[in-house]
């Protein structure tokens, strides 16, 4: 891709194969870490089926999350991705409640590419993303591309699900 | 109305505690070891249910706790399994209770590092405190009184 304008900013990025059909975007510096392998997860009682293990890493336990599961894809777009062919890679993020950087992990279907992204690439989010337009930053589309990419906003999907008091029902998905 | 209630997660563990391993439905649960009354036999549960959700009762002295068995969970289920053979009966100031485990073992956390539980993993009627990592291992942390609360809340 060669950006033919001189004036316009440019910002490095991570895209990140979330399933065969969707790829998403963060920071440069979001991504922290690309584990070469699928190490040891644990399941923890009680949380979303988008996100119900933790890895241990230096140390942290850091909880993993299938974003296919989150979003609940149209159904040819949902296929979770196994174990045996995925990557997992760990973010870093600042916490919006206390300003503290925390760490998460979200599956990917390949390794990520590095891209250089121009500020006139930005575009209004596709219809097919508007229901989670909570875990976006925005979106934009490479100059030579039809395909949007929005941006990940790694604050809101690690933080806590949402919960209707009145109902008590939690917008996410639970495994129960 | 949709909230996110991140007080809710600032439960706190109590500090330099000996603690308590359950291991239940295979999973490892950690207890702070003054939440736990005292350790006794299956065989001593008597087959009267005075609560929904429990499988039996066990009596002492007049006072009687009402056994659940937990799958790994950590619901409630109604028929326990063969290999959960030890009722570890707990301090709950509301009401005491006691629960089946395959295993206890007795330790302390400074051999263990605690976690605050990762804010995406919030439920409000979760027992979870925390995480306890262990030589690599990662435990569940949990209260009698946040056990007690997420076994009853369920019957609500």
């Amino acid at each position: 891709m060669i950006h033919q304008g001189i004036s316009s900013k440019k910002v490095t990025a991570w895209l990140l194969p979330i399933t065969s059909d969707i790829t998403v975007a963060v920071g440069e510096f979001e991504l922290v870490h690309v584990l070469p392998e699928i190490p040891t997860l644990f399941s923890i009682p009680w949380t979303p089926s988008y996100c119900h293990q933790v890895l241990v890493w230096q140390e942290r336990i850091i909880p993993l999350m299938d974003l296919g599961i989150r979003w609940k894809m149209p159904e040819k777009k949902v296929e979770t991705i196994g174990l045996d062919s995925s990557k997992i890679g760990l973010f870093i993020y600042r916490v919006i409640a206390n300003n503290s950087l925390d760490y998460g992990a979200l599956k990917l279907s390949a390794i990520p590419q590095r891209c250089e992204v121009y500020d006139e690439w930005g575009c209004s989010l596709p219809a097919e993303w508007r229901d989670y337009a909570r875990d976006l930053h925005s979106c934009f589309k490479e100059k030579s591309s039809s395909i949007s990419i929005p941006i990940l906003q790694l604050n809101e999907i690690f933080s806590v699900p949402g919960y209707d008091i009145q109902t008590e029902y939690f917008d996410t998905v639970f495994p129960f | 109305m949709i909230l996110s209630p991140s007080t809710s997660m600032e439960v706190h563990w109590p500090q330099a505690e000996h603690v308590v391993q359950l291991v239940i439905g295979g999973n490892n649960v950690i207890l702070p070891q003054r939440d736990v009354h005292s350790i006794e036999t299956v065989m001593d549960i008597v087959s009267v249910r005075p609560n929904p959700g429990s499988v039996g009762q066990f009596t002492r002295g007049g006072e009687v706790w009402p056994v659940y068995v937990l799958s790994g969970t950590l619901r409630t289920i109604h028929t326990p399994p063969d290999d959960h053979r030890i009722v570890v009966l707990l301090k709950y100031t509301q009401l005491p209770f006691g629960i089946l485990c395959q295993h206890i073992v007795f330790s302390h956390l400074h051999e263990m590092t605690f976690h605050p539980m990762p804010q995406v993993f919030y439920h409000p009627r979760s027992p979870l405190v925390g995480l306890v990592l262990n030589k690599g291992e990662v435990y569940c942390a949990t209260t009698a009184e946040q056990l007690g609360i997420s076994i009853h809340g369920e019957k609500l």
